[in-house]
C-alpha cells in the first residue's frame, strides 16, 4: 500500500513516519511525500501504476490541494487513486468543494491519527 | 343793419307822379318827382318802376339799345315762371323839385348790384356804382357797409337809373330788394351821427361777449383735456361755434374782402345748436334714460348737420334755413317734453338745467310776448308801448348774450359741482379702497406673522427630528465602523485560527509521538540496551524542538492577532513601516486564504531603505493598508472569475497541457503565479495575478503604494469609491465601508492623503501619502 502525503509543511514528513512506524516498519504501508501540488502530480506521473492512496493538505502555496484533488480526478482514472484531504480550514465551503471535486474523505487539522490508521487499515 | 332800418318806417315823403311825354322815352315808367326829403328810407311805389328779367346777362348797352324783346315791365306783370330768373334789370327816373341839391342813396338787396344813372337826356355821362352783399369790399362803391350807392341831383333836374340786379343762388326773392333808396337824412343819422356810437357799442359788447365764448370754450377745453368727460367737450364746441356765428366785429375785415367765404364761416357757426343739443343729450344721458326721445334727438342733429353743411357749400339757400328752424324747434319740444318729464321726478339735474336757462327762456317769453303784443299794438294802431318795443329792439342782444353766459357760467357751476362730486365719490372710493387694502394688508401680515410661528415650530421640530436622525446615524456609522472592523478582524481572525490550526497539528502529534517514544525508552531501558535508548532519547528531543517551534510558531499568529484587535488606544507612535507593512500583508494573506481557497498569491513588496521609522496610529494604519489589500485581492480574484467564466472550456483542456509542460519547472519555485492559469481572451496571454506593495520616502513624506493588476475601477466610480457604503461587491459581502475607514484613517487620522490611479481592466494603484 503506497501513500503520498502532499502538503508545504516540512514536518509532516517525520511526523508520518513517526506515527507510522510500526506499519512502515512491517512494510504494510509505504510513504511518499510531496511538497507542493505541482511535486504530487510529479510523483503521481512517475508512479502511475502503483496504487496509491493520496492525503493532501489543502491551502498550499502554488497549486493548492483542491487543484491537485481536481487534477487526479480529472487524469488519474485508471484506476482511480482514493484522495482524502487533510486541512486546518475545516468550514463547510472547503468541505463541499473537496467533495464536490470528488475526495474520498475530509480530514480536519490537528490530525486524529489514531482515526486516520483506522481509515487507512479499512481501506488495506 | 340795413334790416333796422324799416323797424320804424313811416311814410312820410311825399311825392307825386306824372305821367312822362311818350317822347323821353317809349316805355319808361313815370318820373318819380321829390319834393321835399323827410324820410329815412323810402320804396319806390310799383308804378314808378320797371323791371326786365335778364336770362342771358346782358351788358347796360344791350340794355339801353333796346328792343321789342326787352321790354321793361312793371313788377306786376311779372310771372311766376319768369321769378326764378337770377338776373334782373331796373330802371327808374327821378326829379328833383326842390331848390336844393338832392342826395339819395341808391339800394337793393342782391349778391351783386350794378347802378348806370346818368342826367336824363345825356346818357353818354353815365356814373356807374357797384355794391351787393357778394362784392368783395375793394371793388364796393358808396356806403360799403350798408350796400348803399349815393348820388346827387341836382336842383330841379332829373336822373335816370338803370340796376342790373343779379343773386347767385335764387331767383327774385322778394320784389322788395329791388327799387328802393335811402335818404340823406337816414344816411347821416345812422351812419354819421346815431351809427357811429350803436357800432361803437355793440362792437364792444360784440367783442367782449365773443371774447368770453372763446374764453369759455377754452376754458372747457382744458377742462375736456383734463376730465375726459363728453360734456365738457360739447359745451366747448358749441361756445366756439358760437363764437363763430356771432360774426364778431373783426371778422367785418373778413366780410370786406372775402364776403362769401364769410358768410360760409358764418353758416358754419351754425353748428353751435348742434352741439348744444349734443351736450344736452350727453348732460342727461338720454341715450340711456329716454332711448325713443334720444332717438328723435339724433335724428334731428344729423339732419340739422347735413343742412348746416349744405348751407355751408349753397349759402343763401332759403329752405335749408327753414329746414333748420324746422330742426331746431322740434329738438327744443323733444327737450321741453324731456324736461318736463324730469322735472315731474323731481329731478336734480334737470332743475340745475332749467335754472341755467331760466334767463333764456325768459327773454324767449318776452320776446315772444312782445311780438304778439307788437302785432296787436299795431293793428290797433296803439304806439303807447313803442318806447318799450325800441328799447327791446335795441336791447334784444344783450339780453341774448346775458342769457347764454348765464348759462355758460352755470353750466360751469353745475359741471364743476358734478366733478367735484364725482371726485369725492371717486377719493371716497380710493381711501375705503385703502382702507380695506390696509385691513387686508394687516390680516396678511398676522397670517404671516402666524404662518411664521407655525414655521418657526416647525423647522425646530424639523430640526430637532434632523439633529436625532443625525445622531442616530452618527451613532449608525460608529456602529457600522465598528462592524467593519469587526468584521475584517473576523476574517482575520478565522484566518488566524486557521493557521494556528497548522502548528497545532505538529505541537499535538508530536507531543503523543513523544510519550509513546518515553513509554518505548523505558522499555528499552528496561531491557538494558542502552544504544537503542540512546537513539530514541535523541528522536525525543528532535521532536521537542518541533514541538517547542510550532508553539512558538501558533504564539506569533495569536500575537498578531491580539495587535490588530487592541481598540482605543489610538495613539501615535513611532513605528516601523515596513515591519508595519509585511505583519499586515501576512495577515491580509491569512484572510484572503480563508476567502478564496483556490486562489494563491505572493505579494511582492519593493521597500526603500530609506522608509525607517514614522509617527503613526500602527493600528489604525495597518487597517487601512489592510483594507486596501484586501481589495486588491478582491480585483485580482474577480478578473479570475470573469475570464474563467468566459473561457471555461478552452481553459480546462489549455491547463492540462500547460501542467505537464510547467509543472517540472516550476515546482517548489518562488516565481509567484496562480496555479490556475487563466488566458485573458482578448489578448491571448496568459493572466497572472500580480500584487505589489512598494514604499519611498523623500524629505516631505513617504508613500505608501499598493498595485494591483485586477479588474480596475471604471472612471465613473472613482469619485464614489470613497463614499461610506459604497460597494461594488455583492450584497452581503462588502460592507462599503473598507475604503471610506482607510480614508478617514489617512486624511483625517494621518493629515495624509489617499490617492488612486487606474485603468479600467487593467490596474489599481492606492497611493497613501503620509507626511514626513
Amino acid at each position: 500500500m503506497k501513500i503520498l502525503v502532499v502538503d508545504d509543511e516540512k514536518d509532516i514528513r517525520t511526523l508520518f513516519e513517526q506515527r507510522f512506524r510500526k506499519e512502515i516498519r512491517d512494510l504494510s504501508m509505504e510513504f511518499a511525500f510531496a511538497y507542493s501540488g505541482e511535486e504530487a502530480l510529479q510523483y503521481l506521473n512517475k508512479h502511475v501504476h502503483e496504487a496509491v492512496l493520496i492525503l493532501s493538505d489543502i491551502n498550499m502555496p502554488g497549486m493548492s490541494g483542491l487543484d491537485l484533488l481536481r487534477e487526479i480526478k480529472t487524469h488519474f482514472e485508471n484506476p482511480p487513486p482514493i484522495v482524502m484531504m487533510i486541512t486546518a480550514y475545516g468550514d463547510a465551503e472547503n468541505y463541499n468543494q473537496a467533495m464536490k471535486l470528488g475526495a474520498d474523505d475530509f480530514l480536519t487539522k490537528p490530525l486524529d491519527f489514531s482515526v486516520l490508521k483506522d481509515k487507512l487499515k479499512q481501506l488495506i | 343793419m340795413h334790416r333796422n332800418c324799416f323797424l320804424v318806417l313811416t311814410a312820410i315823403l311825399v311825392f307825386s307822379l306824372f305821367t312822362t311825354p311818350a317822347s323821353a322815352q317809349p316805355t319808361w315808367a313815370p318820373l318819380l318827382r321829390i319834393l321835399s326829403d323827410t324820410t329815412y328810407a323810402f320804396r319806390l311805389p310799383d308804378s314808378a318802376f320797371q323791371i326786365f328779367p335778364d336770362k342771358e346777362d346782358l351788358s347796360i348797352s344791350e340794355i339801353t339799345k333796346g328792343g321789342d324783346q326787352l321790354r321793361f315791365v312793371p313788377i306786376n306783370s311779372i310771372t311766376t315762371d319768369q321769378l326764378k330768373t337770377r338776373n334782373w334789370w331796373v330802371r327808374y327816373r327821378i326829379g328833383n323839385d326842390a331848390d336844393s341839391s338832392l342826395q339819395i342813396s341808391l339800394g337793393a338787396f342782391a349778391d351783386l348790384v350794378t347802378w348806370y344813372t346818368w342826367p336824363v337826356g345825356k346818357p353818354s355821362s353815365v356814373t356807374i356804382f357797384k355794391s351787393g352783399s357778394a362784392l368783395p369790399w375793394m371793388e364796393k362803391d358808396g356806403f360799403k357797409d350798408a350796400d348803399l350807392v349815393p348820388i346827387n341831383i341836382p336842383a330841379h333836374s332829373e336822373m335816370a337809373v338803370y340796376g342790373k340786379i343779379q343773386f347767385k343762388r335764387h331767383g327774385l326773392p322778394s320784389e322788395f330788394a329791388l327799387a328802393w333808396f335811402s335818404t340823406e337824412k337816414m344816411i347821416a343819422e345812422q351812419f354819421f351821427d346815431h351809427q357811429s356810437e350803436t357800432i361803437e357799442k355793440e362792437a364792444f359788447s360784440k367783442i367782449f361777449f365773443a371774447g368770453f365764448f372763446l374764453l369759455a370754450a377754452l376754458f372747457y377745453l382744458v377742462l375736456f383735456a383734463v376730465i375726459k368727460e363728453k360734456e365738457y367737450g360739447y359745451l366747448a364746441l358749441f361756445l366756439f361755434f358760437l363764437f363763430i356765428q356771432m360774426n364778431p366785429y373783426f371778422s367785418i375785415l373778413l366780410a370786406r374782402d372775402y364776403p362769401v367765404l364769410a358768410q360760409r364761416i358764418s353758416e358754419a357757426g351754425l353748428l353751435y345748436t348742434l352741439f348744444f343739443f349734443q351736450f344736452t343729450r350727453s348732460f342727461f344721458n338720454t341715450k340711456v334714460r329716454f332711448p325713443r326721445g334720444d332717438k328723435w334727438l339724433r335724428f334731428i342733429n344729423i339732419v340739422y348737420a347735413s343742412s348746416v353743411f349744405a348751407g355751408v357749400i349753397w349759402n343763401g339757400v332759403y329752405w335749408l334755413e327753414s329746414t333748420r328752424s324746422i330742426l331746431f324747434c322740434a329738438g327744443i319740444l323733444v327737450y321741453t317734453v324731456i324736461l318736463f318729464r324730469l322735472l315731474k321726478k323731481k329731478d336734480n339735474e334737470s332743475r340745475l338745467f332749467l335754472k341755467a336757462l331760466l334767463p333764456f327762456i325768459s327773454c324767449f317769453l318776452l320776446f315772444l310776448l312782445s311780438g304778439f303784443l307788437y302785432i296787436v299794438f299795431i293793428a290797433l294802431n296803439i304806439n303807447t308801448l313803442d318806447p318799450f318795443f325800441e328799447w327791446l329792439g335795441n336791447w334784444a342782444n344783450h339780453l341774448y348774450h346775458f342769457s347764454v353766459s348765464w348759462a355758460i357760467l352755470f353750466f360751469a357751476y353745475v359741471l364743476f359741482r358734478r366733478y367735484d362730486h364725482q371726485r369725492k365719490k371717486v377719493a371716497q372710493q380710493a381711501l375705503e379702497k385703502e382702507i380695506l387694502a390696509r385691513e387686508k394688508e394687516k390680516e396678511r401680515n398676522a397670517l404671516i406673522a402666524r404662518q411664521k410661528i407655525e414655521l418657526e415650530e416647525q423647522v425646530a421640530l424639523r430640526t430637532a427630528e434632523l439633529h436625532a436622525s443625525l445622531e442616530e446615524l452618527k451613532t449608525t456609522q460608529h456602529q457600522l465602523i465598528h462592524a467593519e472592523k469587526m468584521a475584517s478582524l473576523g476574517e482575520l481572525t478565522s484566518g488566524i485560527a486557521h493557521e494556528i490550526q497548522n502548528p497545532l497539528n505538529f505541537v499535538n502529534n508530536f507531543s503523543e509521538i513523544n510519550a509513546e517514544l518515553v513509554e518505548e525508552l523505558k522499555t528499552e531501558l528496561g531491557n538494558g540496551d542502552y544504544g537503542a535508548a540512546t537513539l530514541l532519547a535523541g528522536e525525543i528531543l528532535d521532536n521537542e524542538a518541533r514541538i517547542l517551534h510550532h508553539g512558538k510558531r501558533a504564539d506569533n499568529i495569536v500575537k498578531g492577532m491580539l495587535q490588530h484587535s487592541r481598540k482605543g488606544i489610538g495613539k501615535k507612535e513611532s513605528t516601523d513601516l515596513e515591519q508595519l507593512c509585511n505583519e499586515y500583508l501576512r495577515l491580509s494573506l491569512h484572510g484572503m486564504r480563508a476567502r478564496y481557497p483556490d486562489f494563491h498569491i505572493q505579494p511582492e513588496t519593493n521597500f526603500d531603505p530609506l522608509t525607517g521609522k514614522l509617527n503613526v496610529i500602527p493600528q489604525e494604519l495597518g487597517q487601512a493598508i489592510f483594507n486596501i489589500l484586501n481589495n486588491a485581492y478582491y480585483a485580482c480574484a474577480e478578473k479570475i472569475r470573469i475570464s474563467a467564466s468566459e473561457t471555461l472550456e478552452v481553459e480546462l483542456s489549455e491547463t492540462a497541457k500547460n501542467r505537464n509542460k510547467s509543472s517540472s519547472r516550476k515546482a517548489g519555485s518562488s516565481v509567484i503565479i496562480s496555479e490556475l492559469p487563466i488566458t485573458v481572451k482578448n489578448t491571448g496571454s496568459r493572466y497572472i495575478p500580480r500584487i505589489e506593495l512598494c514604499t519611498s520616502r523623500n524629505r516631505e513624506f513617504v508613500d505608501i503604494r499598493i498595485r494591483d493588476n485586477g479588474t480596475g475601477i471604471p472612471q465613473h466610480l472613482k469619485d464614489k469609491i470613497y463614499q461610506p457604503f459604497f460597494t461594488t461587491k455583492p450584497t452581503g459581502e462588502g460592507t462599503g465601508l473598507g475604503l471610506s475607514l482607510a480614508y478617514d484613517i489617512i486624511t483625517r487620522g494621518h493629515n495624509g492623503e489617499l490617492t488612486v490611479e487606474s485603468i479600467e481592466g487593467e490596474f489599481s494603484e492606492f497611493i497613501i501619502r503620509l507626511p514626513a
